[in-house]
């Protein structure tokens, strides 16, 4: 379902949350993690408090050597684990990037009040942008934003949103120190993915709501974001499916489509950020090297 | 990694005590899942220690007779989807949530990272002990249902779904097709050498906090590898995997496909595929080996 239109008041929705991120105290704390620590990293659980009040929770490695460090901050996918390096990643890719992977609230770890549901999370508050539980979500991965820029570790002229779905796009717009983003625009975009059904779902059930969930969603069109992202950007797709979001994005961008391959999706990312970040050779899985 | 000698004593009782625990099965129809044409319900029944499992239970809503039932196991870390699909090929669908996962955590609930190495020392309190049982009920889940065909049943599932695959295909002979996608775990610690990421690097952030456990780890987990499992096999199985899996090693892969010695055997390996084990190329190689072994 492709949002129809910018809402009127779009700006100012975003900019409360700005405002409430603005008044609340982040208080982080972080704890340093043995068992995630290796011969490449030291690795912490890092708390943090979002707009809620919500208290967020995450995983931060920091290389061993001598700062500053590019910054991967890995946002939250679609289901409630977080881990400290993307599964599939090598581990010596912590010895290279500050890597920070943070849980949106309901995810594990930060699921005290709200627990998120699997499906079921994509749906929840969507009858109003004000209950829409995606206000929260969005206003979570600035918040982890906000927290990298606090570490003294980290370049702050190479930080990386990767997640493949259209949050990195929101992230980059209303973060603007955001150097590189690597997306996938999904059903945000009118792209259908997991989630697509669940709002199918919910028409199904609720035929009469489709007007409110298409302003809601209107809120987190990724187009409507596009003009204030200056991040080097990489986007997820087909390329004319992609083209009104490239076209709109303030910023270079690049897009590739999926070769259905989990080795050549990952070795061209890998390529691609490598590169971005200023490295000329990759930091890849062995057998991807043979 | 050697089989140990008394590796099947142990899951034939295993797989007795398990027979002893009332089933317990309950059936909660969704209909924000449902559709016109699939009835979703939310399903629980008891499994191992205690632990109350859950799995989504999709069934035509327009059916006359016994169904073929595919049961789909569930992979590591994400949430399992609900298998509606597999209802339009002419299937009863389960898809199981195994212990630990959302909907299945109220009793055990490790987390992820984390649940590869629960109890890692001792193989009578392993988290995988409960999970492969966990998968085997499923199995009993299915044979409980009056519209389930007791001699059309699959399993499949990827990654840690294509390992729960071997393992269910083994332990219940009940299971006649079994497709499994890039498998794990197998060859545990050879992979968590080779591999080098998660959820493998596991073990081995567990192993650099407590190298002196490490025989220990070994032998907990000769018990639980898929490599182990495959010569119980006897019902037709294919297993895919691409050659440049950076989850699940090839070698190992391999390993665990050499060991199943069932009569019927389908080993597909994809070059310039990883974890995805060429599932968009494979998939109607799949939907076709089940349609001549379960008829749907």
């Amino acid at each position: 379902m492709p949002a129809p239109s910018r809402p009127n008041n779009f700006d100012n929705y975003w900019g409360q949350v700005r405002l409430e991120l603005e008044a609340i105290p982040m208080a982080a704390e972080e704890e340093h993690l043995a068992i995630r620590s290796t011969e490449f990293c030291e690795c912490y659980t890092v708390r943090v408090t979002s707009v809620g009040p919500y208290r967020l929770f995450g995983y931060l490695s920091i290389p061993h050597g001598d700062p500053p460090f590019p910054a991967i901050f890995n946002g939250s996918s679609y289901r409630s684990a977080v881990e400290p390096l993307f599964q599939g990643e090598p581990n010596d890719k912590c010895s290279r990037f500050v890597i920070l992977s943070m849980a949106a609230r309901g995810q594990r770890h930060a699921d005290k009040p709200f627990a998120a549901e699997y499906p079921g999370l994509f749906t929840e508050g969507i009858d109003t942008p004000q209950t829409y539980i995606y206000r929260g979500i969005v206003a979570d991965w600035l918040r982890a934003v906000d927290y990298l820029l606090t570490r003294p570790e980290v370049d702050r002229t190479r930080i990386a949103a990767v997640k493949h779905n259209s949050l990195p796009i929101l992230a980059a717009a209303l973060r603007p120190k955001l150097t590189h983003v690597i997306a996938q625009p999904g059903s945000f975009f009118g792209v259908h993915d997991k989630t697509s059904a669940e709002i199918e779902d919910y028409l199904r059930m609720f035929p009469g709501k489709r007007d409110p969930v298409e302003r809601t969603l209107s809120y987190f069109n990724p187009l409507f974001f596009a003009e204030a992202v200056r991040a080097r950007t990489l986007l997820w797709g087909d390329d004319e499916q992609l083209e009104p979001l490239t076209t709109a994005i303030a910023g270079e961008s690049d897009v590739h489509p999926s070769e259905q391959s989990q080795f050549k999706d990952g070795l061209f990312e890998e390529i691609w950020l490598s590169e971005q970040l200023g490295f000329a050779d990759p930091i890849i899985p062995s057998c991807w090297q043979r | 990694m050697q089989r140990p000698a008394d590796f099947d004593a142990f899951w034939d009782n295993l797989l007795q005590q398990a027979q002893s625990i009332p089933l317990n099965p309950t059936q909660e129809p969704d209909p924000l899942r449902s559709t016109p044409e699939v009835d979703v319900s939310l399903v629980h029944y008891n499994s191992l220690d205690g632990v109350r499992i859950a799995g989504w239970y999709c069934l035509p809503r327009q059916r006359s007779g016994k169904l073929p039932a595919i049961a789909f196991m569930p992979g590591y870390i994400g949430e399992p989807d609900i298998p509606r699909a597999a209802v339009s090929q002419g299937y009863a669908a389960f898809g199981v949530i195994t212990r630990g996962k959302l909907r299945s955590n109220r009793q055990f609930n490790p987390g992820f990272p984390g649940l590869l190495t629960h109890n890692i020392v001792d193989r009578n309190t392993y988290s995988y002990r409960g999970l492969y049982i966990d998968a085997s009920r499923a199995i009993d889940f299915l044979l409980s249902r009056d519209e389930i065909d007791a001699t059309r049943i699959g399993v499949t599932g990827g990654s840690q779904g294509g390992g729960l695959t071997i393992v269910t295909a083994a332990l219940r002979p009940e299971v006649r097709a079994a497709v499994a996608a890039a498998p794990f775990p197998c060859g545990s610690m050879r992979s968590a050498e080779l591999a080098r990421t998660y959820p493998f690097q596991e073990i081995r952030d567990y192993l650099r906090l407590y190298p002196e456990r490490e025989p220990a780890v070994a032998e907990t987990l000769a018990y639980f590898d898929g490599i182990h499992f495959a010569s119980r096999i006897t019902c037709p199985i294919m297993v895919h995997y691409g050659l440049q899996d950076s989850i699940c090693p090839a070698e190992t892969v391999a390993a665990a496909c050499e060991a199943i010695t069932a009569e019927e055997r389908h080993v597909c390996p994809y070059d310039g595929h990883g974890h995805d084990a060429g599932r968009a190329k494979h998939q109607p190689i799949v939907d076709d080996f089940f349609r001549r072994h379960l008829e749907p």
